[in-house]
């Protein structure tokens, strides 16, 4: 029951056509971290029923993987059922003097020529000996068989595939279960060793330190992206080693293995300001630093960065401090590019006084500039699995070239004395690609044809 | 850049082409026939050189890559790919009935690349994730693919017109043999993408929507190849299959890059 069922090639189709219709649903349904957005829209039941089948991450799921699985103990069943009929096949012998196979064969395999029987034995021979290892021969009192057969291999190429099919899963599983992937973003200057891996909210840590030491970035005239590159520094116990990380040229260090992924700037913990007292006519530049209150000179004015946004409501990056004045505290949101702000920001917004940088009186902040670092998105990842995948790769392809390019020939030749002429034909069968096989017909019957005028 | 200028050519001489099988068609005289075959190779030909011209070109203006890098490159690139199949189909098998299918495909591509406003025909810089030795052959066995089934949908659609002339078998067996090509380019065309996803992204597999719709197309084409290999199945199922098949291919192709977003994205523009 169990063995018929999986030896079917009709649950392999429908295997096939069954997982050809769930990747289709994982790229409709939104998939892992695009999920959210789509989820939030969802109806309450419908999510739950979306979540319960684990349509969020319907690659990743138990039945997806159990799909194929089946796939799998299909493949294997298959496989085993049918090889020992196909060795057999490869290895049985069809009759030599066989007669069948030269009905209705075409005129140009057969060729009549007055010579004396052996003297053509003896070039047949010697003709298919140039093409053949194995001739096999049988001699009747009117006539001669021979009979040869080229790439039995043929056969082994789908076993092949199958195969292949199940390295390659098989180096998916190594690589899920030994194996991690993860990123993590690495400001220059930065030393970092815990990682956040893809797909989960968990994070590791690796048994190394990887330091930034410098990040470096081309652009084309039109402002895209040329080349870039991170100068890494890998740091284990008193080993250290640099290493420059390209993208397309990932680096290993200690079997795991990085990956310029992506690079961004960010901001850091510092500003440098302007305040103006308009009252005095004065003005102040300072470094501030996040959460370090500063006074400003002759007042008793307290001024505090409570933070650095990188990108403040799509308007760019933007500092937002803390005036207190006289036990009063007042919030002020200031932009390092204040015409960027005005073009983006609503008017109504730019009004309310806490985007005024002068709405505190008598003074007036500027924000001189917001120092950026640049930081470096690396991917990293641990794979055990992928000589494995290789492999499957490999194999696969040279069994498709074995199953679809090669084929299993039989040839046989007869010669026939027919009064005082020979009538010798070439004949032949073939489990696929019979255009092939009569061109191999042709070109030996050509042979002979030749060999016979001499 | 002349090599656009020859490529836009070469829309019109694929027009010229289609027209001259159409004419063999209703004329029936032989001439128009060898007219066809020979413009055929003819505008191909020059197909290739504008192909050249624009790698040649592209060092020229200083960015130096292969000319298979956007969507504009990709379209021409696709166009060539259904042609040189078409025309190695002809010359083995003297059968020119289906010029007049396969070449007005070649023509309509050609002329999207060429014309559409939303395409855009300029030598671009290559972004760094690009630049790979993996990226020549990975959109060569793609392409090759993505044009043996283009060319096996045509042949399934005149089987479905003609399932009873006498050479409707013929046709059943081409079209298998463009599948089995298809295939096998797909296959290569998903290990190469893979390989190279390995050192660019980090992952040999993410199922990025690109990556998983030519996962489904190959699924769809293995489920063929079995039916037709083991279960015996021929002709008209085929046929539907196939065309189910180009469909998958089409939306791998454009409609992951208009309607899905992903790793593959810089295809786009």
């Amino acid at each position: 029951m169990f063995w018929n069922l999986f030896k079917s090639v009709k649950l392999a189709v429908f295997l096939l056509i069954t997982l050809a219709v769930v990747a289709i649903i994982g790229t409709v349904i939104p998939q892992g971290e695009d999920a959210i957005r789509f989820a939030m829209k969802l109806d309450p039941k419908l999510f739950q029923l979306f979540s319960t089948l684990g349509l969020f991450d319907v690659y990743h799921t138990l039945w997806f993987r159990a799909l194929l699985g089946l796939l799998c103990l299909n493949l294997i069943v298959c496989s085993l059922d049918r090889f020992p009929k196909t060795w057999k096949r490869i290895k049985a012998t069809p009759p030599i003097d066989a007669n069948k196979v030269f009905e209705d064969i075409d005129t140009d395999q057969i060729i009549r020529i007055k010579i004396d029987f052996m003297e053509a034995v003896k070039r047949i021979r010697s003709i298919l000996e140039e093409r053949f290892k194995h001739i096999k021969s049988k001699f009747n009192n009117n006539s001669a068989f021979f009979y040869v057969e080229e790439g039995w291999y043929s056969h082994m190429g789908v076993y092949l595939v199958h195969l292949s099919i199940i390295i390659i899963l098989l180096g998916g599983i190594i690589g899920s279960i030994w194996g991690f992937e993860g990123y993590m973003n690495i400001l220059e200057g930065e030393k970092k060793n815990v990682l956040r891996l893809t797909r989960k909210m968990k994070f590791i840590r690796l048994p190394f330190f990887v330091k930034l030491n410098k990040f470096r970035v081309e652009y084309y005239q039109n402002g895209v992206p040329k080349e870039y590159e991170s100068e890494l520094l890998f740091i284990q116990d008193h080993k250290q080693v640099k290493k420059r990380l390209k993208v397309n040229h990932p680096v290993t260090f200690e079997g795991i293995t990085f990956y310029q992924a992506s690079y961004g700037v960010s901001v850091g913990n510092r500003v440098y300001i302007k305040i103006i007292n308009n009252a005095l006519n004065k003005t102040y530049e300072t470094e501030l630093f996040i959460g370090k209150p500063y006074r400003i000179p002759n007042s008793k004015v307290i001024i505090t960065i409570l933070d650095i946004k990188e990108d403040f409501a799509k308007a760019g990056p933007a500092v937002i401090l803390s005036v207190k004045k006289e036990d009063k505290e007042k919030k002020l949101i200031l932009f390092k590019d204040i015409q960027i702000a005005k073009k983006r920001l609503p008017v109504p917004m730019l009004n309310s006084p806490i985007f005024n940088p002068s709405s505190i009186r008598p003074y007036t902040f500027i924000v001189k500039d917001i120092p950026t670092k640049y930081y470096s998105g690396l991917q990293v990842s641990r794979d055990p699995g992928v000589p494995l995948v290789w492999i499957g790769f490999f194999i696969l392809i040279f069994g498709l070239v074995i199953t679809f390019f090669t084929s299993h020939r039989r040839i046989w030749v007869r010669i026939l004395k027919k009064g005082d002429l020979l009538e010798i034909s070439v004949a032949g069968r073939s489990n696929k690609d019979p255009v092939s096989l009569s061109k191999r017909i042709k070109e030996i019957a050509k042979a002979i044809k030749e060999t016979s005028y001499v | 850049m002349y090599n656009t200028q020859i490529l836009s050519y070469v829309t019109f001489g694929y027009f010229v082409v289609f027209f001259a099988y159409l004419l063999m068609m209703v004329a029936k005289k032989e001439f128009f026939g060898k007219f066809a075959s020979f413009l055929s190779i003819f505008v191909f030909i020059w197909h290739t050189v504008g192909i050249a011209l624009r790698w040649i070109e592209s060092y020229k203006v200083g960015l130096g890559h292969a000319p298979f890098s956007n969507f504009y490159e990709s379209l021409i690139f696709f166009g060539w790919a259904i042609m040189l199949l078409y025309i190695i189909m002809e010359q083995k098998t003297k059968i020119k009935t289906f010029g007049a299918l396969v070449t007005p495909i070649a023509f309509l591509i050609m002329a999207y690349a060429s014309f559409s406003p939303s395409v855009n025909s300029k030598i671009q810089p290559l972004i760094p994730a690009l630049k790979s030795n993996w990226l020549v052959a990975h959109v060569i066995t793609c392409f090759m693919g993505y044009a043996a089934f283009g060319i096996s949908m045509a042949l399934s659609i005149i089987y479905l017109l003609k399932e009873k002339s006498k050479i409707a078998n013929a046709i059943e067996e081409l079209n298998y043999q463009m599948i089995i090509i298809g295939f096998v380019m797909l296959s290569l065309g998903i290990i190469t993408g893979s390989v190279w996803a390995h050192y660019a992204w980090g992952s040999y597999w993410s199922w990025d929507p690109k990556e998983t719709w030519s996962l489904i197309t190959w699924l769809i084409y293995a489920a063929l190849i079995h039916s037709r290999m083991v279960r015996g199945w021929r002709g008209k199922k085929i046929a539907i299959l196939s065309i189910i098949g180009f469909l998958c291919v089409l939306f791998t192709y454009l409609g992951v890059n208009f309607l899905l977003s992903g790793l593959h994205s810089y295809a786009k523009s």
